[in-house]
Parts: structure tokens; C-alpha cells; sequence
């Protein structure tokens, strides 16, 4: 037998199959439509995801992409508001849903003793419909601003843990101390203080629920001080 | 009707049949042809970007045929490995060489998966070396020991002489 022969052979077999091997398209035509319309379900979800990944790196990417925060400085920055270093500048304004809200109230008071700092008296009130006990410092951090400048850093003060308990709604007044001296480096050295006029403060305070829970930041500011 | 149900029905009507027996000639089964064939034809006219041009559609679903044969035949190889520790194999008189379809299909299906796409396409395709060794994605080199080996042992069956497969 010959390669022809097989050849010929081979063609009995495929004539056999063309006859006997049952195609059944009725039935294949809708699995194919199914397979299709799934096929596209992949793309389009593909496509979507595709754009969701280059949008999430995009707002990773663009620094305040998507969010109306005002650009964190350094120092006291936190939520709400932006507080910069010396001279820097402030922005934003407190958080409207802190659980706890500072007001000043009163004058800022120069010390009799050390004219480098004053005192300014810090209401800190419980918003939240629950009691809490928490643990604060003696003093709030207290910047003082002027057109819209930080002209005064927080005062570096000898702190101590304070307990605060505050029934819902209840508010507590904080002595704090404000640095009258000029801030930055040439200021520095040549001690100047403020000159008399008029300001802005800001102040921020860290709580530390009793309980161990989150430590909260509150921010207040700006309030316009006079300082003779 | 879409576009691409028309250019089915056109490729079924034109080459079905000869798809039909190319996937018999591989498997030697009905059955096993019919679902191959399917599942070829599902594969290519799933895929979203298809071409109208039935020469080459024809081409696509021969080569996801040939892939899918070579594919099953390999994972069903542990099982044919062991077949015949369970099965009693027919056993062919060397004083009968009347070679009938039957005695071919059991020729071809002692075959291994590769050596009977490398003898259907040679010898029924008539493709050359080089094509086959294309289709399968292997070397000349390979697909002329296949073809050796295959004509061996169907030379032992069937009677073909030895030649070239030049």
C-alpha cells in the first residue's frame, strides 16, 4: 500500500465523518450569541475598571485631586484648618463636626511678670450628645496671626496632663498661654515682641479619651485680639 | 440577522462538511468530532473582532480544532496510558490486510495525538512538512519523526510501505 492508497484511505474515513458527525448550529448559534454578549459584559466592566484604576491614581497622584482640604503647611496643620510655621500662611477654618469646639473668649491679658507672653482663656465645649472624659494639656497650642501671616508660634510651655470631664453640652474654660515674641530667626535674636495692635488667633488642643479611644484635635480660630 | 451569524451560516455551509471530516479524521469518533467542531466554532465566533472572510475563518477553526484535539488528547493520555490494563485490544491477523475504513480508524487510533494530526495533514491536507510543523508549533525536524513513527506503525497494520515524507 502506498502513500496514495492511505491518502485515499484517509478520505474513505473523512467522507464517513462528513456524513455521521452531527454539527447541531441550532444550537450552537446561542451558546455563540451567549458567549458574545458576555464576551462584550467582560470588555465594557474591563473598560470601566480600566478608567476607575487611572482616575484612583490620578487623585493619588494629584496632590487635593478631588477634595476641597486646603493644603496641609506643617506644624500645627490639621483637619480643617492649615496653620503654617513662621510666616506662613493660614488657611481653611475648623472642622464644623469636631466633637469638640474651642471658642477664646475675653482679651488676650499680657503676664505682669514676663512681658514674652500672655494669657488667653480657651472654652471648650462638648458637642456630641454623650459625656466624655478625657486628657488634655494645662495650655491650648495658641498661634497668633496677622493678615493672614503666623507672626507668633505656640508657646514652649512646661506642660502637664489635665483630666477634663464634660457632660453633653457642657463647656470648660482652659487658661492658655500666648507667646508675644516675634517669631523667625532674626526676631529671635533680637527678642522683638509683638508690636500693639491688632491680631488673630488660632488654637488647637489634643484630647485623650480616658478610655483609650481616638485622640481628638480640636481646632478654633481665627478670633481678633487687641494687644495694647 | 448579525454579521456575524451571516458569515457563520456561510462557513458552515461551505466548509462544515469539510470541517466535519477533519475533526472525524482526528478523534475517529462521531461524537467526539461533533463536539470538537462546536467547540472550535463557539471559540472563534465568540470573539468579539471576526473577520467576514471564510477562507480565513475556515483556516481559524482548523487550527483551534488541531489545538483542542492535541490538548484533550494530552490530558486523556494517562488514561490511554493505562487502557489496556483494562481492555482487551482487537487483535488484527497479519494473513488479512483488507483494510477497510474500520481497520483504519483503529490503525489511526493507536496513534499518538501528534502523530495522527501529523498524518492526517500530511497525507490528507497534504500539507507539507514545513506547514504541519507550523500548525503544531513544532520543529521540521519533529514533525518528520512523528510522520516516521506513525508510518511505522501503520505500516505494520496497514500494510503502507516506507517512503519519503519529503
Amino acid at each position: 500500500m502506498t502513500s496514495k492508497d492511505l491518502k485515499d484511505l484517509l478520505g474513505t474515513v473523512a467522507a464517513e465523518g462528513r456524513d455521521t458527525v452531527d454539527l447541531d448550529e441550532q444550537h450552537l448559534v446561542p451558546r455563540i450569541r451567549s458567549r458574545r454578549r458576555r464576551q462584550r459584559i467582560i470588555v465594557a466592566a474591563a473598560g470601566l475598571g480600566t478608567a476607575a484604576v487611572i482616575a484612583a491614581a490620578a487623585v493619588a497622584i494629584v496632590p487635593n485631586l478631588g477634595s476641597d482640604e486646603a493644603p496641609v503647611a506643617s506644624g500645627l496643620a490639621a483637619n480643617g484648618v492649615a496653620i503654617g510655621e513662621c510666616d506662613g500662611a493660614v488657611s481653611g477654618s475648623p472642622r464644623a463636626d469636631q466633637p469638640l469646639k474651642l471658642a477664646a473668649t475675653g482679651t488676650l491679658v499680657p503676664s505682669a511678670t514676663n512681658p514674652d507672653f500672655g494669657k488667653i482663656k480657651v472654652d471648650v465645649t462638648n458637642t456630641t450628645g454623650a459625656p466624655v472624659t478625657l486628657m488634655t494639656g494645662t495650655t491650648a497650642d495658641i498661634t497668633v496671626v496677622q493678615q493672614g501671616r503666623v507672626v507668633a508660634t505656640p508657646a514652649a510651655v512646661r506642660d502637664s496632663g489635665v483630666p477634663v470631664v464634660l457632660a453633653p453640652g457642657e463647656t470648660k474654660s482652659i487658661e492658655s498661654t500666648v507667646s508675644l515674641r516675634r517669631c523667625g530667626e532674626a526676631a529671635a535674636q533680637t527678642k522683638q515682641r509683638l508690636e500693639p495692635g491688632g491680631y488673630e488667633v488660632y488654637a488647637t488642643q489634643r484630647f485623650s479619651p480616658t478610655d483609650g479611644g481616638q485622640e481628638i484635635e480640636a481646632q478654633g480660630g481665627p478670633w481678633s485680639v487687641a494687644l495694647n | 440577522m448579525a454579521d456575524w451569524e451571516s458569515t457563520f451560516n456561510e462557513l458552515v455551509a461551505v466548509r462544515g462538511g469539510a470541517l466535519r471530516s477533519y475533526a472525524y479524521l482526528l478523534t475517529g469518533d462521531t461524537a467526539a468530532a461533533g463536539d470538537l467542531v462546536q467547540e472550535a466554532l463557539l471559540r472563534v465566533f465568540g470573539r468579539l473582532r471576526l473577520g467576514a472572510d471564510v477562507q480565513q475563518l475556515d483556516g481559524y477553526v482548523r487550527r483551534v480544532i488541531l489545538n483542542l484535539y492535541v490538548d484533550d488528547r494530552r490530558r486523556a493520555k494517562l488514561w490511554n496510558d493505562t487502557r489496556h490494563l483494562l481492555v482487551e485490544p482487537d487483535v488484527h491477523g497479519d494473513d488479512d490486510h483488507v483494510v477497510t475504513a474500520n481497520a483504519v480508524r483503529q490503525a489511526l487510533s493507536d496513534l499518538s495525538p501528534k502523530q495522527r494530526a501529523c498524518v492526517v495533514l500530511r497525507y490528507y491536507e497534504d500539507l507539507s512538512v514545513l506547514e504541519i510543523a507550523d500548525q503544531l508549533g513544532c520543529a521540521e525536524g519533529t514533525v518528520k519523526r512523528h510522520l516516521a513513527d506513525a508510518r511505522t506503525r501503520l505500516a505494520a497494520q496497514l500494510g503502507v510501505t516506507e517512503e519519503s515524507v519529503q
